[in-house]
């Protein structure tokens, strides 16, 4: 991860102050022309930023990451022509650091920044092909690409959490497209990355590598169905699907991961942000060489506009990892892991999740959404309920609209 | 696995290069809307072959961005868009999935419609914000509803498609101003017809209709929804009815696409006629073409009119 501390930010505040001070006297000298002064706005790239605000409470869990209202997560989005061959994205994200207990009982937290996404397409490619080269959420199923503020509910699955990892998959490396010339839109993607995600062997040099088949079929002029492939393949964490606390030794060797997504959408042509209901559902298998036998992952839900501005969502999921057999010197409680980690509820070796959730959007530019969720690990060890109130806005520059 | 793979990658290279390179002798126009499809149609004749992305039927500002839409964007020579906005929600998508730089901005295959506009209303001269709903910043881009608007449209589109196919450049203008013979009598003939119209208070559902108005002298009062993409606040709807009822207003005009229980509820409120006029080729059935929408727009306005 590529972060920016207090310091970094201190600085930029410097630069920013310093900019509103010398731009104004610059900007008097506009009329000279770009050429005279070096500065002009008409090559500024296009500007948005997302927030989300989260307010949960838990009831069994006490970590404040479940208790309590915060910033969830800021981006801040900047896309422009790089010149004739490039288009270039770049995404800063600020979001909560990890709360950590120091000896004194006292929790520190606070905010850290990391630059989710840093990438240039190639614009000047023959038809049918695409080049993207940098920092990009790696195009695995659905839900995996999805910015933070896109989730159909609050938290990722946890099948996308357990087996994909906590934070984001996004990684460097380049990622070569294609569209197949088939009846229906079909669209291949390959790529290479140099893995710094959990789920990746932090010691390895070897390439992460993997693929994406999308094929999206016109059901009618208001519905479609996709159906995706994905694998990524890579070198192995020695902590993944939390082997290394049972296991004596490190794992090595390498990690696959397979894929595969079902998605229905339907879209009411009557009348403008009209009835709209999408169903999806994913499948996420992990291979890896060595640790746990056969885990299995997926999750579906339902969204349903029953009004112009409401939605309706369902959701259900398991993340289920058959253990290898306790050492009992590496036996461990998971219990004491919910005050330290933040990341506790989705650390548990068979998960179920089950979710509800009611979104007020006004306009494309604001939504508030009420969610329940429910947690447990189907042996009665634990059950959590956790109550979810988040406020989502952008401003700046018109936000596509996602298919 | 890596076999598999190797002999996967071998096999969409083949596919690509066995693919048909598609009609190379007609052009390939898209147009994003069907009011632009047809002046295409007219101007291409058999030249060109033309895909519309956004149908009749759904509102321009709206249209979910189906990748197949892509497809078709993926083999144009040409793409022909409203501009000012209008498409901003996917059409942005749709180029970056399509991955055909001959339809990408700067290109001679990308076409900004407005550039055939000279009197774009509504250009905002003071800040804008959201406050003020999902404006456009750069004007009202519904230039469509004003015929006059088409056929400037027509003769820019004639002189892209004949850059892009000089040998047929003389088709191209020549069917140009075929049509605006066809048109400019009708359009004569709609003024006509809607004369009695003009000074005639209305109240519509959504700021779009500002052109046909400017055309035919039509007074807009207000807009039952006046931040674009903002529900009305009541207060606002109250406010518009009184004043609807002071000036004598019977009519509120409507999209098919618009939120119709709102309108018809205000216009019942308002003791006024809700009229839905077709605000696109194909938006209603019988807005068969772009003459056939004034038709029909002209037909249900004049109808409004007490007969004296």
């Amino acid at each position: 991860m590529y972060r920016f501390s207090l310091g970094a930010a201190r600085l930029a505040a410097f630069f920013c102050v310093l900019a509103g001070v010398a731009l104004p006297s610059l900007a008097t000298a506009e009329y000279l022309g770009a050429t005279a002064t070096g500065v002009s706005r008409e090559f500024n790239p296009a500007i948005s930023v997302n927030a989300l605000l989260l307010g949960r409470v838990a009831d069994n869990v006490v970590d404040r990451a479940y208790n309590g209202v915060d910033l969830q997560e800021a981006e801040i989005q900047l896309t422009s022509i790089v010149d004739p061959y490039w288009k270039a994205n770049l995404v800063l994200a600020i979001h909560p650091e990890h709360e950590h207990i120091d000896d004194d009982g006292h929790g520190h937290g606070g905010y850290t920044g990391d630059v989710e996404v840093a990438y240039v397409d190639g614009i000047n490619l023959p038809r049918g092909f695409a080049l993207r080269l940098g920092k990009d959420y790696l195009p695995f199923g659905k839900h995996a690409p999805l910015h933070t503020h896109q989730f159909p509910f609050v938290d990722a699955p946890a099948a996308v959490r357990t087996f994909l990892g906590d934070h984001t998959l996004a990684e460097v490396g380049a990622r070569l497209g294609h569209s197949l010339p088939m009846p229906w839109y079909s669209d291949l993607d390959v790529y290479g990355v140099d893995g710094k995600s959990a789920i990746f062997a932090a010691d390895s040099r070897n390439l992460a590598y993997g693929a994406r088949w999308t094929n999206v079929f016109d059901l009618s002029a208001e519905a479609t169905l996709e159906i995706g492939g994905s694998w990524l393949r890579g070198p192995l964490a020695a902590d993944y699907l939390l082997t290394e606390e049972y296991a004596a030794d490190a794992l090595a060797g390498d990690l696959d991961i397979w894929g595969a997504d079902l998605t229905f959408k339907w879209i009411s042509a009557s009348r403008s942000r009209g009835p709209a209901l999408t169903v999806t559902g994913e499948v996420i298998l992990p291979r890896p060489e060595q640790g746990a036998q056969k885990p299995l992952g997926w999750y579906a839900y339902a969204q349903y506009r029953f009004a112009r501005n409401w939605w309706f969502g369902l959701g259900a999921g398991a993340a289920d990892r058959d253990l290898p057999a306790h050492d009992p010197e590496h036996e461990h409680d998971h219990a004491e892991d919910e005050h330290h980690d933040h990341s506790a509820l989705w650390r548990w070796d068979n998960v179920r999740e089950y979710k509800a959730n009611f979104s007020w959007t006004p306009s494309e530019f604001s939504a508030v959404r009420f969610e329940a969720a429910r947690y447990d690990d189907q042996v009665g060890e634990i059950d959590e309920w956790l109550l979810s109130l988040q406020l989502n806005f952008t401003i700046g520059s018109h936000p596509a609209h996602l298919y | 696995m890596r076999k598999l793979l190797f002999e996967i990658a071998l096999a969409t290279a083949l596919l690509a290069g066995v693919a048909p390179a598609g009609a190379a002798d007609r052009l390939q126009v898209v147009c994003t809307l069907t009011d632009l499809g047809w002046l295409a149609e007219q101007v291409g004749g058999e030249d060109v072959e033309v895909n519309v992305l956004c149908p009749g039927e759904y509102d321009p500002h709206f249209l979910p961005a189906r990748p197949s839409l892509a497809r078709a964007l993926a083999r144009a020579d040409l793409l022909c868009y409203n501009g000012l906005e209008l498409e901003v929600g996917w059409l942005p998508v749709l180029l970056a999935k399509a991955r055909n730089p001959s339809v990408r901005p700067g290109r001679p295959g990308h076409l900004d419609c407005t550039e055939a506009i000279a009197g774009i209303l509504e250009v905002p001269d003071q800040p804008l914000s959201r406050a003020q709903g999902d404006v456009h910043p750069h004007g009202n881009p519904h230039y469509l509803l004003d015929p006059r608007n088409g056929l400037a449209v027509a003769r820019l589109m004639a002189a892209r498609m004949g850059a892009l196919r000089p040998e047929a450049a003389g088709r191209f203008a020549g069917r140009a101003e075929a049509l605006a013979a066809e048109l400019v009598p009708r359009i004569d003939a709609w003024q006509e017809v809607a004369a009695p119209l003009r000074r005639q208070p209305l109240v519509h559902h959504t700021k779009q209709w500002e052109y046909l108005a400017d055309w035919l002298g039509l007074e807009l009062l207000g807009a039952v929804e006046h931040r674009p993409g903002i529900s009305p606040s009541p207060r606002h709807v109250d406010d518009l009815i009184d004043r609807a009822r002071r000036a004598g207003v019977h009519t509120l005009i409507a999209a098919p696409w618009n939120h119709l229980d709102v309108a018809r509820r205000a216009a019942e409120r308002m003791q006024a006629e809700l009229v839905i006029l077709p605000a696109a080729v194909g938006s209603i059935p019988e807005a068969t073409d772009y003459p056939a929408m004034f038709d029909v727009i002209i037909a249900r306005l004049r109808a409004t009119v007490p007969q004296e």
